[in-house]
């Protein structure tokens, strides 16, 4: 077969453009923070609901403990992130309230994970520690419509 | 009998070793919050990457020259170079996102931490790399990704209720104040579905397995069952979070999060069934992804390139690839979230889609490529129309990126 000559014209235009869209890409995206009250509350709710989940499974024999563990670890990541954030954000007055009491009950939660982690490192019930998420999952998703409302 | 043999292996290699991480979190994600309502984007993807994948591989098999060979020779050196950095960066960003998919897969199953195993987990990479042939490389990879069919079988296990989740499908709408979120989410699955190193592996791979004129019919039928099976699974793993995860309120930031459904419908078993898969599919596109870096910087240079030649036959290729999969691992140990850098890739993926598609759109339509094999007016017509959607996709990708906050 023979080599095809170049044909240089509108594809070096076009590729430069497609380029600059790539590499600028990076850039747009580090300026792209989410309203952390809004998506604090929505990623506490969600991993205090996955911890639940992952709990009931376990309890019925569905998922093993190490599963489990991870599942507990990673939404203890999520609650560290999610303080960090609520710490770290301003807001409004009615904001601020909204977002001490999310930061009350992100602690709170960070330590009933923390109990749940070590019961199942123990290989012991989750039972109690258990109900202490399933209770403030319930506190997270009265706060979390507050927080969409407000 | 050996000939269905292979068309069956090249069809189910493809089904299994469609989905990657991007696949995997973003169908999780986009299911656990718009349920099915963006399955039809899972549907053009596949579309995409069908008709993308077909004009590749008869581009490769006809012209014995892979993607990046005849982007250089069609665009010139300094275009090309252009257009090398983009696709280059795009799948290096996939790479260290697979190689955590593995880590993180791999912390299912043992309980270890992802960051203690990243480094075992790139040699082991490396390895496969160097020493096992392309052609088991492949298959294997390919076969244990069949076992993500945990998913769908998880889904029908779960006993949903279909009319509802096929009227999310055939009407979909954005709930009320998400439609620039429905929106990112649906450039980001159809990134994910139309990942660009698919086509710089699979045509690369067609010069690998010296494919000729006489494998276009085998090459066509693995694109167009494969990847359409393929899709299926990606289906799947939507529609178990659809079911599972949406009513309770849990949007998928994690992995451990994607196997809920699962263990939920299946088990313990399913849930080891299902993280097997996905340690296949990640570490396959691991691979994929790592030698399609090598291939594009050896084939854009002019260098020896594949896997089928020794390291010191083909010494830069080897060492681009061994230098990306060292890179990635560094990104890793930072303790960058794998998750959060697959979100990016995909999106970046649908950016840097026209940089591969329009060249290969352009050369599949030229006789001095292709001979008499060029695009019929019914698929030219079909390209085009994914030339618009790519296009498209691709300039709205940062915009709402940055208007959604990544889809928040």
């Amino acid at each position: 077969m023979k080599r095809v000559e170049r044909r240089p014209g509108c594809c070096s235009r076009w590729a430069a453009a497609a380029l600059v869209l790539v590499l600028g890409a990076p850039l747009a995206a580090c300026g792209a923070a989410p309203d952390p009250l809004d998506v604090a509350a929505s990623d506490l709710t969600s991993a205090a609901a996955t911890v639940q989940l992952a709990l009931e499974q376990h309890e019925r024999g569905r998922l093993a403990g190490t599963t489990v563990e991870v599942v507990v670890d990673d939404a203890l990541g999520t609650v560290a992130a999610a303080v960090t954030s609520l710490t770290e954000s301003a807001g409004s007055p009615t904001d601020r309230e909204l977002r001490s009491s999310l930061e009350r009950v992100a602690v709170d939660l960070g330590t009933a994970l923390r109990d749940v982690g070590d019961a199942l490192g123990r290989g012991e019930a989750t039972t109690v520690s258990g109900a202490r998420v399933t209770e403030l999952a319930a506190r997270l998703d009265r706060l979390q419509r507050e927080a969409g409302a407000s | 009998m050996k000939r269905y043999w292979g068309v069956a292996l090249g069809i189910l290699t493809a089904i299994g070793g469609f989905v990657d991480i991007g696949d995997l979190v973003t169908n999780a994600v986009v299911g656990s919050r718009f349920g099915m309502s963006l399955a039809w984007v899972v549907l053009v993807g596949v579309g995409g990457i069908c008709v993308f994948a077909s004009m590749a591989g008869r581009v490769t098999a006809l012209g014995q020259r892979a993607v990046f060979e005849i982007i250089r020779e069609r665009l010139g050196p300094r275009a090309a170079l252009a257009n090398l950095i983009g696709s280059f960066a795009m799948t290096f960003l996939t790479l260290t996102a697979e190689i955590g998919g593995v880590a993180l897969a791999l912390q299912l199953l043992v309980g270890v931490d992802p960051l203690l195993l990243v480094v075992p987990v790139a040699v082991a990479l490396w390895l496969v790399v160097w020493r096992v042939r392309f052609t088991v490389m492949e298959n294997a990879a390919g076969l244990l990704g069949l076992l993500l069919i945990g998913f769908v079988v998880a889904l029908v296990a779960l006993g949903p209720d279909w009319s509802d989740l096929g009227r999310q499908a055939l009407r979909p709408s954005a709930p009320e104040g998400s439609s620039l979120a429905y929106a990112y989410y649906a450039v980001a699955l159809f990134g994910a579905a139309m990942t660009p190193y698919e086509v710089f592996f699979f045509s690369s791979g067609a010069v690998e397995e010296r494919w000729g004129a006489r494998d276009l019919g085998v090459s066509r039928l693995n694109v167009l069952i494969g990847f359409p099976l393929g899709g299926l699974l990606s289906l799947g793993i939507a529609g178990s979070a659809a079911v599972v995860l949406l009513p309770a309120g849990i949007e998928v930031a994690d992995l451990s999060q994607v196997v809920l459904p699962v263990a939920t419908a299946l088990g313990v078993a399913g849930v080891v069934v299902v993280t097997l898969g996905i340690l296949a599919a990640t570490a396959g596109a691991a691979l994929e992804t790592g030698l399609s870096c090598g291939y594009a910087l050896a084939q854009y240079a002019g260098w020896p390139w594949g896997k089928r030649l020794q390291p010191v036959q083909a010494p830069q290729f080897h060492v681009t690839v061994a230098g990306v999969v060292l890179a990635a691992v560094l990104l890793l140990l930072t303790g960058v979230d794998p998750v959060l850098v697959t979100e990016f890739s995909v999106v970046f993926s649908a950016v840097a889609l026209p940089l591969t598609y329009l060249p290969i759109l352009v050369v599949a339509n030229d006789p001095q490529y292709v001979g008499e094999h060029t695009n019929g007016p019914v698929l030219n017509a079909v390209a085009l129309v994914y030339l618009v959607i790519i296009a498209v996709a691709a300039v709205a990708a940062i915009p709402l990126l940055v208007l959604t906050r990544m889809g928040a």
